[in-house]
């Protein structure tokens, strides 16, 4: 499959060297974008985590064990392997700086997408969302309020892509020429050690993509030939090298 | 009794031109439940009278969005007090500045939650292109709502905007729209 | 005519063709596929103008600035201040769920009297009444809890108690206790902090500094600073956690141990050949350490190599601004002298009161004359003092207050805690959620949430410089609560204490003024800091010094290293909705929680894999599964607080065990302060 080309490539570097794993930014995620409380979330095939953090490890003993955590958004794939199966057009990568939309109204809930998806970053709505009494008050107008039967991703905060593009019309700015702290989704903008970084990657001033030509960003999963606009970034080697390391598919709950 | 064609051709087109004005002039009817602001908002008085701009009330804010629907902030500059005679108006002033309870004001172009409208992407446009020209208006149009979908009637459909979309250039991508 | 068969299907034919022509049948359809997708359950949206207000989150032990988004005045989402120095725009997995507390299913929505095993609602004159009927009748035999370190409400709470006469006023366990009760030994006076932003070489000794201890967005941003300046990071303890991923190195240290580490530092850096002979004490605190921490001691202790010591030692030595963080990895159960052995390393290394080292902050203004002195009610222990009246060695309090506090549950000696709760007359909680304390208690007056009233913070344990932060509500209350302290007022009024002022706002007011600070702009959003450092004498201990009481290891026990991991809750909050799915496949198997060990200690003791067991200590047993993680020391055993709630919602109940019943306290002879930060457990299979 050929990549579309846009003229802006929005992108994500996630410095692994400064992630503690402390799990702000999956909450923050799930605040900004009217993800369903769940009372239960240990079974994770039935949860639903935009943005989802695992724990990685060098696998050897105590004590040169070592530990890092990567968070995982949607990859927002140069060649996404789910809008290219999608039986009713539910998905597709046709918008100016790369995000893969999903229209949830489209979506009949085959699930096809997230059998297609390698990094497991769609979820879907088996229950509709129950929100204690009161706390619909506190929904944001940012996404809608998806009722099952539907597939959901991260969307990189797309709403706010659309505020910053509503901000520059109002300041007669250019909406296609974005400054780089305009628009930043809510993972990045909220993480205690600013491990989350966000911009243009076709722009070289932009940090995201200045970092993402370092030797050491990697991507996940890169030989799939996906293309992912999510870069990670490590000095140490053995948190690269996972990058390339299929999920273990065990059971008891290790594939996810 | 002998079959005659008119009698198979005359039931055909009176079923055909029956169903077509039902389909055309009573499906609507049953269709559509009719509603009425909760305020004779009167905006003749307001504009000729008064002689308010339309951005008086109907402003984008600093962030670029749009106030499309002002809330009792806008009003209590001057409806602190009943300002004239109308009853509507008293109604305005005792059951909602006072009770600090904002217009729940019915919407006829209301979009679904899954739809994105950015109005100041579309102010070159004027307004009645899509909104009726209420402006000399002294009672708001009646409001249909669509008794299944609960939309109303004048919700735009999405073709209407891919139309437009397509004929001015502007993109067409899923994300644009929807959310 | 009539209508005979034929006519009519050739009617109902047309009427079929007819209707093929009219847009019935496509909108029918279009009409109830978007009626299917609408059903009444699914919420709406509510539109309107967007505004970021400014505001304060104290839902875990720091008191920082966050932000908070409303649509049309309604809070929808919380994120970092990039004003505020203790936020710096970053938010910590608890702030970033704050704004959903506020429709907790566990809110209390009114105030409630204890009606037989549960409770009956109450109006506020009803209750203000009978607590003030309480006062009266207890006199000075009352007591009152506060879980708020850096509030003017808790000054409110230990002024009425004050005045009534009682001296009982307790702040929860933490780290600000052993760290003044420390201060004091070396001869200081004031609130302990840290600047980190300007060191060179961080040790931390146990401080999770990125993941619970201290200001932790403010770490967060200070570490992602520095690091780009090449400072390093050492992190020391018995695990690895989310700041050993960061940081240059991990050294395994058992658990609790540090302190002895600090010392055994401290030794060799006192043996280095440079004249120190001048400063006050140094000669005997030089001799003690050198006695009592030799290298083969401190290595038998802590499990740390010689060779690292020294390496340490080196490192320290070297760095031109090093500063070491002492601190129990679960933010709580280090002594006086424990904390005293690290903020001695400080001191041999001159970075006490200096820029990138130890700063001391002046103790926030008294404004309310009758309450007791920060200081002075640090220096009060009050697991010691539960702990006496369970056991009947002291008499139980006639009326006992509990402002942000959860001591029902997030207590070492946790039964002897419940017990002498239970032993207590009338026991008032002004939780604003159902915790353990509010469902153990007689009354539950709710505090109006942290948006939803004025609050205010003073230096947050680990602050850098003194601050002051005042946040205004950002919401009406949404439930029928009212702002602690100004029930406190009036109620006091009723009681006939005079604490003079009328309102909570005053009270802040008179605060910001005393500090110098404008209140008017701190409301906008502004903090106050400052730059003023009160003058400190220390000396390299002025109490006698001491050995460090560490736990044997007998072969039977492993050694319990606790840890706090904001994102499930803290001790005044339970896990909010939103972190629920924050907790990882690896931490929980179903509602069981998951412990640490690694293989070496797991085949030591015959365990596998997910295997159920059970971890038991002189304080009580916990039920948990095992995981085999190879980033903890040998012979220990992780386990995660803040599980285990028994109240609450939903979201938290019935989600593993409650960890702060291992923990078996002792008290420090000298400062009475309690110690629980090297607990031994038993772990077998259940």
């Amino acid at each position: 499959m050929r990549a579309k080309e846009f003229k802006v490539k929005w992108g994500m570097l996630v410095d692994l060297d400064k992630c503690t794993g402390c799990g702000a930014c999956t909450v923050a995620c799930r605040a900004e974008n009217n993800l369903p409380p769940e009372a239960d979330a240990a079974n994770k095939l039935r949860t639903n985590d935009w943005m989802n953090i695992y724990e990685l490890s060098n696998k050897k003993p105590f004590p040169d064990h070592e530990v890092a955590y990567l968070p995982r958004p949607c990859m927002q794939c140069g060649r996404p392997s789910c809008s290219t199966v999608c039986p009713v057009v539910a998905t597709l990568k046709d918008e100016e700086g790369g995000i893969v939309s999903q229209v949830y109204p489209r979506c009949i809930g085959c699930r096809y997408c997230m059998a297609a998806c390698p990094y497991h970053a769609r979820y879907f709505n088996w229950f509709d969302p129950i929100w204690p009494e009161g706390m619909e008050k506190v929904l944001t107008p940012y996404a809608s309020a998806r009722p099952r039967g539907v597939v959901e991703k991260c969307t990189f905060c797309h709403h706010r892509f659309m505020a910053a593009k509503e901000q520059a019309r109002m300041n007669d700015e250019d909406p296609t020429e974005l400054a780089e702290d305009a628009y930043i989704p809510a993972c990045a903008e909220i993480c205690p050690t600013g491990a989350i970084k966000f911009g243009n990657l076709k722009n070289p001033e932009h940090e995201v993509s200045k970092m993402a030509a370092s030797k050491y960003a990697f991507r996940l999963l890169e030989k799939l030939g996906t293309d992912p606009q999510v870069y990670y970034y490590s000095k140490r080697e053995w948190v690269r090298k996972l990058g390339d390391n299929y999920l273990k598919n065990a059971k008891g709950g290790e594939h996810v | 009794m002998a079959k005659c064609k008119s009698c198979v051709v005359l039931p055909f087109l009176v079923g055909l031109v029956a169903s077509i004005v039902l389909g055309w002039w009573g499906f609507p009817k049953v269709l559509y439940s009719q509603k009425t602001q909760p305020i004779r908002f009167d905006h003749v008085v307001h504009v000729e009278d008064q002689a308010m701009a339309c951005e008086d009330c109907h402003a984008f804010r600093d962030d670029g969005s749009y106030a499309g629907m002002p809330t009792n902030a806008n009003c209590v500059g001057c409806h602190e007090d009943v300002q004239g005679e109308d009853p509507d108006e008293a109604r305005y002033v005792t059951e909602y500045v006072q009770q600090e309870k904002e217009v729940e004001w019915l919407g006829y172009q209301k979009q679904p939650d899954n739809v994105y409208f950015s109005h100041i992407a579309h102010k070159e446009l004027d307004c009645t292109s899509c909104h009726p020209d209420v402006a000399n208006m002294s009672t708001p149009p009646v409001y249909y709502e669509n008794r299944l979908s609960g939309y109303s009637k004048d919700t735009m459909k999405m073709w209407q905007c891919e139309e437009c979309h397509a004929q001015s250039g502007a993109s067409n991508a899923c994300f644009v729209c929807h959310k | 005519m009539g209508l005979d068969r034929r006519s009519f299907i050739s009617l109902v034919a047309g009427g079929v063709a007819g209707s093929l022509f009219t847009p019935v049948i496509w909108k029918t359809l279009d009409d109830v596929s978007i009626w299917t997708q609408n059903w009444p359950w699914i919420p709406r949206l509510q539109y309107g103008e967007e505004l970021t207000v400014p505001a304060l989150c104290k839902l875990g032990a720091d008191a920082y600035g966050v932000k908070v988004k409303t649509i049309a005045g309604r809070p929808v989402a919380a994120e970092g201040n990039p004003d505020h120095p203790l936020s710096l725009g970053g938010i910590c997995p608890l702030g970033a769920a704050s704004v959903h507390l506020l429709y907790s299913p566990s809110r209390v929505k009114n105030p409630k009297l204890k009606d037989g095993s549960s409770f009956k609602d109450i109006t506020w004159e009803e209750a203000e009444e009978l607590l003030a009927g309480k006062i009266t009748e207890a006199g000075a035999n009352m007591a009152m809890i506060s879980g708020d370190e850096t509030g003017s409400v808790t000054d409110v709470l230990s002024g009425l108690v004050g005045k009534a006469g009682s001296d009982k006023s307790y702040f929860m366990p933490g780290e600000s206790a052993p760290a003044a009760a420390a201060l004091a030994m070396l001869g200081g006076d004031g609130q302990v902090g840290y600047d980190i932003e300007n060191a060179n070489y961080v040790l931390m000794l146990g401080a999770d500094a990125l993941g619970s201890w201290g200001n932790v967005a403010r770490n967060g941003k200070a570490f992602s600073a520095s690091r780009e300046k090449g400072v390093k990071f050492v992190y020391v303890g018995p695990a690895q956690n989310g700041t050993t991923a960061v940081a240059d190195s991990w050294i395994p240290c058992a658990a609790g141990t540090e302190p002895v580490l600090a010392l055994g530092i401290a030794a060799v850096i006192a043996g280095t050949n440079r004249d120190r002979s001048f400063w006050p004490g140094f000669a005997s605190f030089a001799k003690f350490v050198q006695t009592s921490y030799p290298l083969e001691k401190v290595v038998e202790i802590t499990g740390v190599s010689a060779a690292t010591i020294t390496g340490l030692a080196r490192e320290l030595a070297r760095a031109g601004r090093p500063l070491v963080l002492t601190a129990a990895e679960a933010g709580q159960g280090l002594g006086a002298f424990e904390l005293a052995a690290g903020m001695s390393l400080n001191m041999l290394l001159e970075r006490v009161n200096t820029v990138g080292g130890v700063r001391i902050l002046p103790w926030a203004p008294k404004v309310v004359e009758a309450a007791a002195d920060k200081k002075a009610m640090l220096a009060n222990d009050l697991v010691a003092y539960l702990s006496t009246v369970a056991d009947g060695g002291a008499e139980a309090p006639a009326l006992l207050m509990v402002y942000g506090a959860n001591p029902a549950y997030a207590l070492p000696n946790l039964a002897k805690a419940q017990a002498a709760i239970d032993k207590a007359g009338f026991v008032v909680s002004f939780s604003s959620f159902m915790d353990e304390t509010a469902a153990m208690a007689d009354l539950i007056m709710p505090d109006s949430y942290a948006f939803e009233r004025l609050d205010d913070a003073y230096s947050p344990y680990g602050s850098g410089q003194p601050n002051y932060t005042v946040a205004a509500p950002v919401i009406k209350p949404v439930f029928d609560t009212k702002p602690a302290g100004d029930v406190l007022l009036s109620v006091a009024a009723k009681a006939e204490l005079d604490l003079g002022f009328e309102s909570f706002e005053d009270v802040v007011k008179a605060k910001a003024e005393a500090l110098g600070a404008d209140f008017d702009e701190m409301v906008e959003g502004a903090a106050w800091v400052s730059e003023e450092f009160p003058a400190q004498d220390l000396a390299l201990w002025t109490t006698p010094l001491q050995e460090l009481a560490v736990a044997a290891q007998d072969g039977k026990t492993l050694a319990l290293a606790p840890v706090l991991r904001l994102k499930i809750g803290s001790a005044k909050v339970a896990i909010p909705p939103f972190n629920t799915n924050a907790i990882r496949f690896d931490e929980m198997l179903g509602n069981d929680m998951y412990v640490l060990i690694n293989a070496a200690t797991a085949k030591n003791l015959g365990l596998k894999k997910d295997d159920a067991v059970k971890l038991a200590s002189s304080g009580g047993e916990c039920k948990a599964r095992v995981r085999i993680f190879e980033g903890v020391m040998n012979d220990t055993v992780v386990a995660p607080l803040g599980l285990g709630h028994t109240a609450w919602d939903a979201f938290s109940r019935g989600k593993g065990d409650n960890v702060y019943k291992l923990l078996a306290a002792d008290t420090e002879a000298e400062t009475g302060l309690s110690r629980f930060a090297t607990v031994r457990v038993t772990v077998s299979k259940a």
